[in-house]
């Protein structure tokens, strides 16, 4: 019996709740060691010999989780590969990385993985009923020897690993560490018609997914194929589908990406602050119904004139000035795959890739590496380092560009190195900071500036995406950085309740928090303009009896029939604001970019095929295989139907899996169909139709209908 | 993004007998006040500032208090007793903010041994019933402000009862994360994610469940602890104070 805790869970702790792309320990739920072994089952649990085998089990979070793109032990990436080096890739079914399946190639610095199961936290199957693959009784149970009680954890994420440590390594029990693909969320169109249950990192769908969860339809079954179940109509009715779904593409417009794990056991609210936050999102109630907004350039949907103004109730003051922190600081952790190094050269010979850097870089043998930005993106990919020289030139395997090539320019980065922890400051707001902290006058010289910070959480995010959000909350908050100083004002007034604009538009109807009205010069001259909601107090009834000292008798309310609105200087420059150049440190490789797609309402292929050709040789090592695609068809997301030119591009065997992405056509071209290898990341805003896990074999095919 | 008509522009007319026509008229029908409630029992109700029938936002039972009624309306989810005396307050915000209000009915009514609304209260509960709150334009039977929410009890006196909001999401009090890695099953028994269908509760424990593939719980089966760095339990180690005074 061994002398240790097999089962090993952390109790007492919230299931988190993920989206997005997260970085993952987990609550290792079960461990043990196994010494070598050439035994037969029961124990180990499969014919064969083995060596000494580190078994465990870690839980995620909340289900349905979408995968893993990588899994870490001891700081190296542990995946997968065929001995010729093509990518072996979690079943799309199962989740699993066959057994089978030779590591030669994964790190044979640390040790060996010979185990990968993944189970997404859909509900197990009911007692008597057969096990689905997704959430059954994971096989590595086998090797706790029936001394523990197996689970299928239902509803939670979690994964089996079977991992040998290096020979002659003492490292101790493993510590994995997942870059995971977290929350599917329903997605739906703007008439509340579900049209997609996938992972995506589009905030809008992981906050309706939120209120759905928690709120609408806390109690709901995830079928392993089917999904959560469908809404009834009077959950569905809950949402105004057609504010979100705009909400949705406005978010994919803007290219930003949502990440971000719930961890603490806060509340909702704080929960849909912090998401909202990463895309200038707010959330309205209108009847009952949750309307979502992404912050945005938009037209004024009424006009205040002085005759709807109640007299002399129209107050403006500068209030945001003293309430606000000046120094906006935001904290994420870098999504996209940070730069160690500049390439100056690279080139190819045979399957040989060689690269030469501006500067030292910190390459080894064996590493993984990420090149991207090259001048010929053919040399984007990924590569696996076989040598560096003593002066620093690499010489790796990998990458698809052609023999007899070369390029330069681009950087490298490491998987292992995204996640990594930024902050950084918005440029200094002086003219708030003279306004908050002037002692002597002007005319005595020198400036007194006074600094308050606030910092901000971005969870998973990028510079690009967290500056410019940063930059929007400040210029929201204290304007432009500018002399003389004009800080946005606050406006309240007091308007008779059914007023009624000229062209027609009803205040009741359009005094929302978020919408933006007019001010026309009769109200105030001076103050005349765009002005954003931000508070509304309606009136309602006419009697107030509470106000007669006691007595019963209605009199009318001295506030009846009138609403009070509190208004928000409007300036949409703070939608065209710029992230600062990012310094060097910032630098990261481009296209590393972690980007789900749009998130279901942009693109939706409606038809067509791809074909995968292999050429007849060489009888081993790689081979190259064309990539062809005819009639495909999609629906945009204004409803357009869109026919894409006929094409094809080669791809070489060891760079599988590839993607099959849609652009829009509008920005690429006409011809929006492309093909991106293991290891390259579609660009924001583009969709994947297709992923294919492995290429066909030598001088064979296949089709896919899409 | 458009402008603001010019001061000397024609003014658009709204249609006669459309809301912003009737809203903007400057006389008219004054609009009325109307609260649908329901219960979480189901009963439901409907008062409003003036006796009025239209179609409700809220439809339930009718309530057992309504068989004393010497006039019950034909049908009851339509009509609307004119016993709401205050909607006020209502505060409604751009942030994360809880929108909130006030609503009042009258307590005056009943008969010698009872007020209605003392009576309904003590049959059963007020708190977390459903409301919709409209302001509503008989002429167009359309609502121009429609508010949703909870109630709950501030006051209940011999002459009004006062009801407070909340949020009908009300995200503030609701757990992100209201599961947790626990030896005890984190369903309620029979609903989905369980689905047992023996209709025979379980104790949330693994050895009481009757569907063990769905136990949503994690056990800690085999521990060790001594000697594995696990944290022991804190033993008190203040000396206690036995001549302290109580």
């Amino acid at each position: 019996m061994p002398a240790q805790n097999l089962t090993t869970a952390n109790v007492g702790i919230p299931i988190p709740l993920a989206y997005g792309f997260n970085r993952i320990t987990g609550n290792q739920l079960g461990f043990i060691t196994n010494p070598p072994s050439t035994s037969t089952p029961p124990y180990p649990p499969m014919a064969g010999s083995f060596p000494l085998m580190q078994v465990g089990f870690w839980a995620g979070g909340e289900g349905e989780w979408d995968g893993p793109d990588s899994v870490f032990i001891f700081n190296s990436r542990m995946l997968a590969y065929s001995s010729n080096g093509t990518y072996i890739p979690p079943d799309p079914t199962t989740g699993t990385i066959p057994p089978d399946g030779s590591s030669d190639y994964t790190s044979p610095l640390v040790g060996t993985l010979n185990f990968f199961h993944f189970h997404p936290g859909v509900d197990a199957a009911l007692n008597g009923h057969p096990d689905n693959a997704k959430q059954g009784l994971d096989s590595l149970w086998g090797w706790f020897k029936g001394l523990v009680t197996s689970l299928r954890y239902t509803r939670t994420a979690y994964w089996g690993i079977g991992w040998t440590p290096q020979i002659g390594s003492s490292p101790g029990a493993m510590t994995p560490v997942l870059d995971m693909r977290c929350m599917r969320c329903r997605i739906y169109d703007a008439s509340g018609n579900q049209i997609g249950y996938q992972f995506t990192t589009n905030t809008i769908w992981h906050v309706v997914d939120m209120y759905l969860r928690r709120i609408v339809k806390p109690e709901y079954h995830i079928d392993a194929t089917l999904g959560p179940d469908p809404l009834t109509d009077a959950e569905r009715n809950c949402f105004r589908w057609d504010l979100i779904a705009a909400a949705a593409d406005a978010f994919d417009a803007l290219g930003f990406s949502g990440s971000y794990a719930f961890t603490a056991g806060g509340n909702v609210s704080a929960a849909v602050e912090q998401m909202l936050l990463v895309c200038r999102g707010y959330r309205q109630f209108p009847a009952g119904q949750l309307a979502l907004y992404v912050d945005g350039p938009r037209d004024p949907v009424f006009t205040v004139a002085g005759a709807m103004l109640l007299p002399n109730s129209f107050q403006a003051d500068e209030s945001l000035v003293h309430q606000n922190p000046n120094r906006y600081i935001a904290n994420w952790l870098e999504t996209n795959l940070p730069a160690v190094c500049e390439i100056a050269t690279i080139s190819r010979s045979g399957s040989t890739t060689t690269i030469t850097t501006t500067g030292p870089n910190p390459c080894a043998e064996h590493d993984f590496i990420v090149v991207g930005g090259v001048e010929d993106d053919r040399f984007d990919s990924g590569y696996w380092v076989q040598s560096v020289d003593d002066s620093g030139v690499i010489t790796a395997i990998g990458g698809s560009a052609p023999d007899s090539t070369s390029s330069a320019g681009g950087f490298i980065g490491y998987l292992e190195a995204r996640f990594s922890k930024r902050a950084a400051e918005a440029p200094p707001h002086q003219q708030h900071q003279m306004a908050m902290g002037q002692v002597l006058p002007p005319s005595a010289g020198g400036s007194r500036l006074k600094r308050v910070k606030v910092t901000y959480d971005y969870a998973n995010s990028t510079w690009q995406q967290a500056m410019l959000v940063l930059l929007y909350e400040r210029y929201r908050d204290i304007g432009a950085d500018v002399a003389p100083y004009q800080p946005p004002q606050k406006v309240q007034l007091t308007l008779w309740s059914e007023s009624v604009d000229t062209p027609g538009n009803i205040l009741w109807k359009r005094a929302i928090c978020g919408n933006v009205i007019t001010l026309d010069e009769t109200v105030f001259h001076e103050f005349a303009g765009l002005w954003e909601i931000v508070e509304v107090e309606p009136h309602g009834l006419q009697v107030d009896p509470l106000l007669q000292g006691g007595g019963e008798i209605p009199q009318p309310s001295a506030n009846a029939g009138t609403i009070i609105l509190t208004l928000q200087q409007w300036n949409a420059a703070r939608f065209s604001v710029t992230a600062p150049v990012a310094t060097a440190s910032f630098q990261v490789v481009p296209g590393s970019f972690l980007f789900s797609g749009a998130g279901g309402t942009s693109w939706a292929v409606t038809g067509g095929t791809v074909t995968l050709t292999s050429a007849s040789g060489p009888p081993s090592g790689t081979y190259e295989i064309t990539v062809t695609w005819s009639g495909i068809t999609g629906t945009a997301p204004a409803g357009g139907l869109l026919d894409y030119d006929d094409g094809g591009v080669a791809v070489y065997s060891n760079q599988f899996p590839i993607q099959v992405v849609i652009y829009d056509p509008t920005s690429e071209g006409g011809n929006c169909v492309s093909v991106y290898p293991s290891g390259s990341t579609p660009p924001g805003g583009s969709s994947v139709i297709l992923t294919v896990a492995s290429p066909p074999a030598l001088a064979a095919s296949a089709s896919y209908t899409v | 993004m458009n402008l603001p008509p010019a001061p000397n522009a024609p003014k658009a007319t709204p249609a006669a007998g459309s809301l912003a026509g009737i809203v903007g008229a400057a006389s008219g029908q004054a609009p009325v006040f109307l609260l649908d409630v329901v219960r979480t029992n189901g009963d439901s109700f409907h008062w409003a500032d003036a006796p009025f029938t239209t179609t409700p936002v809220h439809t339930g039972n009718t309530p057992a208090w309504a068989a004393g009624l010497l006039n019950p309306p034909p049908i009851w989810d339509n009509y609307y007793f004119p016993w709401l005396m205050n909607a006020d307050g209502f505060h409604l915000y751009r942030t994360m903010q809880a929108d909130s209000a006030t609503l009042v009915v009258q307590n005056v009514t009943g008969n010698s041994l009872q007020r209605d609304v003392a009576g309904l209260l003590r049959g059963a509960t007020f708190e977390g019933a459903l409301f919709a709150f409209r302001i509503f334009q008989p002429e167009s039977q359309e609502a121009t402000f429609e508010y949703h929410g909870r109630l709950t009890l501030v006051s209940a006196g011999e002459m009004q009862c006062q009801f407070g909001t909340v949020p009908l999401f009300d995200e503030g009090n609701v757990d992100a994360n209201p599961y947790e890695y626990s030896e005890m099953c984190q369903w309620t028994y029979a609903h989905p994610g369980c689905d047992d269908a023996t209709n025979n509760p379980c104790q949330n424990t693994y050895s009481t469940c009757r569907q063990t593939n769905r136990f949503r719980g994690v056990l800690n089966t085999f521990q060790v602890n001594v000697g594995n760095g696990d944290t022991l339990a804190q033993i008190q180690t203040a000396v206690p104070n036995r001549a302290r005074m109580f």
